[in-house]
């Protein structure tokens, strides 16, 4: 009988005391700087110009194990013409980032993401480089 | 002239019975999920409503929206009336419960026996659906669940019967009346707790529950019904689960006393009544649940017992004083 | 004790027996699993368990990839405690191509490795008391998790899959922050082991579903491979981490617990032990981190020697060995990943006959098994 009126008391505590209930979507909870999230390119300035610090050497696409990472370099500048990442076949395990030799990957928070198609987990350069990068209409 | 007044003021009680019937179901469910819900680190519902208050509601709108499916080779009649038969008895017992001194649809001489003989009645339907669901797991499911309502009967009917020596009166009313020295939750304590057992089992509630949550072999005799019909079981289990605290607060707690104001009994003894209730729960988020032959031999070797030494030793003692009172 | 009656297989038996499918999908969690019992009456006769709904072919693409680009796949194999398996693979490469870790990585790596431990126990509490029949010890033991995570998502950057821990150390260094976190965690959670045990352990409704059922004895559990904390219920004490120290654990201070008679109860208050001492080990380790390099310099392709390799782990539920034929190249020739579920599971006809078909559940509960781990 002792075992079932300890286990009573417990709960009859857990009633008293506050949820830890986090109401997503109107409050999230905090992802740490590590986290893992969407990986993106940096971007730099040289000059005045802003430019990639990707010289579309083609390392993270030789390395990654899923194979989801298509590069090409531009004909005469350091630049990659075609950069695009599939992010459904991803698996983000950041082996790209380790091995890049000239830090030009980095790695968000971003974890909510939702598409309609496809075509949509295929990300060019352009969408990699932006800030926000799931903004409505930039999407080509 | 007169002859269609008396008619309609009967439906009109009829109406507020049923009625009050179903907001009771409803307000029990939504208890449930709130406590339960407290009672492990989380809120239960929120939206819907302030504080989720209408959540039941919808619910039970959703499921009379959904599609009437009657599976194949089903035995028809068996299948369609159990889960009319189920909320039968518990609709014509709220008639006999008093809620305060003059409140009480019916007052018969013996309604406590009354009552416990319609209670029966539900045990029938869990067979008819077993049954009638063309399906080997159902009959399995249903004649486990049958066996264990008609044995935790016996201790249940039997740990009344030390009330009623006491009281001398199977009148529900007047053995309120005669709690007004003392409730008899205090010389009746073994009694009360052989009740409660019982209750729990008979409402297949944790921890007594195969026969509903046998996550083994499937949810037993309802799982072949959908839509309202799963919502007609599951609401009787509710209304069962008012009537036995109910019950109980009536024999053991004392009924609305110390107040005979109408009002005012109501009230108090519908606080008693929710104060069972939420104990009930408590130990349904608690508990893990009973094997099946375990609990067979805690109602048959240790409850059945109890019960019957009970009744000789308030017999003896209830003669005992008579006689040196008479002296 | 193996006699050739518990060789026989299902077809041998006598075909008048009732069949129960207790198919791929469970309402008790551990995966897709099937089996299909003979029942006779309440009690079973035999099972027929049939595997496979979860497999990935994860042995074949090992030969496919270099030993890098499959590091990743490692976490998939038992994923309530990835950080268990990547240790034991990297430990077996580094071992192969005798690469030395720093000490720093070391202590980092086992502060993580028994944080996840410690997240994968928890998991097996919430999920016996579903068995049992209660409902509220899953969300107690969840909640507590959530704090566990959040200290690995710190630290390591995931919370079910890291990919943290390298060839040669670990991949990225402890943030501010974490020391004072770990030390909060550290004071709390105690005392909330202590109300887990309130809720459960001397409950005596669980007592009488646990005690006595699914009795397996030490030469049996020795005969059928069982290791972990299946084996310790058994009364066995043996533990890899002391057996065969690695990664410095020869310089923490643990016991091992172990129970009397094998059965579920002992099974399950090994496991409760077991999170007391994990926390004695992360507690020690956490006090003086030294300090140094998190990683070795390692070549970005690596080539192992020819020749073959077999390492081994104390995972969380068990052995976790990893067997490396290497002829020299970028790739291995052939990978073998033992896992510790797959050897429990074939113990399971032994293990539930005569058994009652309620006690059959909760008995496969109290082994522990992940499917991720047994269909590689």
């Amino acid at each position: 009988m002792l075992g079932l009126l300890k286990g009573l008391k417990t709960t009859l505590k857990a009633f008293f005391s506050k949820p830890v209930t986090v109401m997503y979507p109107y409050h999230k909870m905090e992802v740490a700087p590590s986290g893992q999230g969407l990986i993106r390119l940096r971007v730099t300035e040289l000059g005045n110009k802003p430019v990639f610090k990707c010289t579309a050497c083609g390392i993270c696409a030789k390395n990654c194990p899923q194979n989801c990472i298509t590069v090409k370099k531009m004909k005469d500048e350091k630049q990659p013409d075609i950069y695009k990442v599939d992010y459904s076949y991803c698996i983000f395990c950041r082996i790209c980032i380790d091995t890049c030799p000239f830090d030009a990957l980095e790695q968000t928070q971003e974890y909510e993401w939702v598409g309609e198609t496809r075509d949509y987990f295929v990300h060019n350069k352009k969408d990699l480089a932006m800030d926000k990068v799931f903004e409505e209409g930039k999407k080509e | 002239m007169v002859w269609w007044l008396v008619f309609l003021w009967a439906l009109l009680k009829l109406v507020i019975a049923v009625g009050f019937v179903l907001v009771t179901a409803l307000i029990l469910i939504y208890m449930l999920r709130k406590v339960m819900g407290r009672m492990q680190y989380r809120m239960g519902p929120r939206h819907h409503g302030p504080h989720g208050v209408f959540q039941t509601m919808f619910d039970a709108v959703k499921l009379l929206g959904k599609e009437n499916i009657i599976p194949k080779d089903v035995d028809k009649w068996p299948y369609l009336w159990a889960p009319v038969i189920v909320f039968v008895p518990s609709l014509t017992i709220f008639a006999l419960l008093p809620f305060a001194e003059k409140i009480v649809a019916t007052n018969i001489e013996i309604s406590l026996f009354f009552v416990f003989a319609i209670m029966g009645i539900s045990t029938i339907s869990l067979i008819m659906a077993g049954w009638g669901s063309n399906n080997k797991y159902a009959l399995l499911g249903g004649l486990r669940s049958a066996a264990q309502m008609m044995s935790y009967e016996i201790p249940l009917i039997l740990s009344a019967i030390g009330v009623v020596i006491m009281a001398g009166s199977m009148n529900l009313v007047e053995i309120v009346r005669a709690q007004q020295n003392i409730y008899y939750i205090v010389p009746q304590a073994v009694a009360f707790f052989v009740f409660m057992t019982s209750a729990l089992a008979e409402l297949n509630h944790t921890p007594f529950d195969i026969p509903e949550a046998e996550s083994e072999i499937v949810a037993g005799f309802n799982i072949e019904y959908s839509g309202f019909r799963f919502a007609s079981f599951f609401l009787a289990e509710f209304v069962n689960l008012f009537i036995i605290c109910a019950l109980a607060t009536i024999l053991f707690l004392g009924g609305w006393l110390p107040f005979t104001n109408p009002v005012y009994g109501t009230l108090f003894f519908l606080f008693k009544t929710y104060i069972l209730i939420f104990v009930t729960m408590w130990i349904r988020s608690t508990f893990p649940r009973f094997r099946l032959d375990q609990f067979m031999n805690f109602g048959w070797k240790l409850l059945l017992p109890l019960s019957l030494v009970n009744i000789f030793v308030t017999g003896t003692v209830v003669l005992v004083v008579d006689n040196i009172r008479g002296l | 004790m193996l006699t050739e009656e518990f060789e026989k297989t299902v077809e041998d038996l006598p075909k008048d027996y009732m069949e129960v499918n207790f198919g791929p999908h469970h309402p008790s969690t551990h995966g897709v699993f099937r089996f299909i019992a003979r029942v006779d009456g309440e009690r079973i006769v035999g099972i027929d368990p049939v595997i496979g709904y979860l497999h990935r072919g994860v042995e074949k693409m090992a030969e496919r990839k270099t030993y890098i680009q499959f590091k990743p796949l490692v976490d998939r194999l038992d994923y309530t405690g990835a950080l268990l398996n990547e240790l034991c693979y990297c430990q077996a490469l580094e071992k192969m191509a005798e690469i030395e870790v720093p000490e720093r990585a070391q202590a980092i790596r086992v502060i993580s490795a028994e944080l996840n431990r410690i997240c994968a126990h928890l998991i097996f509490y919430g999920a016996i008391g579903l068995e049992a029949g209660a409902f509220t010890p899953f969300l107690f033991s969840f909640a507590e998790r959530e704090k566990a995570l959040q200290l690995l998502e710190m630290l390591a950057g995931g919370r079910l899959t890291f990919n943290y821990i390298t060839i040669g150390g670990v991949r990225k260094d402890i943030p501010n922050g974490f020391k004072s976190e770990l030390e909060k965690f550290l004071s709390i959670f105690p005392k909330r082991l202590k109300v887990f045990e309130d809720l459960f352990t001397g409950n005596e409704i669980f007592k009488s579903r646990t005690q006595g059922i699914g009795v397996i004895k030490m030469e049996d559990a020795f005969d059928w491979a069982m290791s972990g904390p299946t084996l310790r219920g058994s009364g066995a004490r043996f533990d890899i981490r002391k057996a065969e120290p690695y990664s410095g654990y020869e310089k923490y201070d643990f016991d091992i617990p172990a129970g009397e008679n094998g059965d579920v109860y002992d099974r399950y208050l090994v496991r409760m032990a077991e999170m007391r001492q994990s926390l004695r080990i992360i507690e020690q380790a956490a006090e003086d981190i030294p300090s140094g390099d998190i990683q070795v310099k390692v070549p970005k392709v690596l080539k192992l020697p020819e020749g073959e390799i077999y390492y081994r782990n104390e995972g969380t539920k068990g052995e976790i060995g990893f067997y490396i034929i290497s002829d020299g190249g970028k790739t291995p020739y052939r990978m073998k990943i033992r896992t510790p579920s797959f050897s429990h599971l074939s113990a399971l006809g032994f293990v539930l006959k005569g058994a009652y078909i309620a006690d059959a559940i909760v008995i496969l509960g109290s082994f522990d098994t992940v499917m991720g781990s047994v269909d590689r």
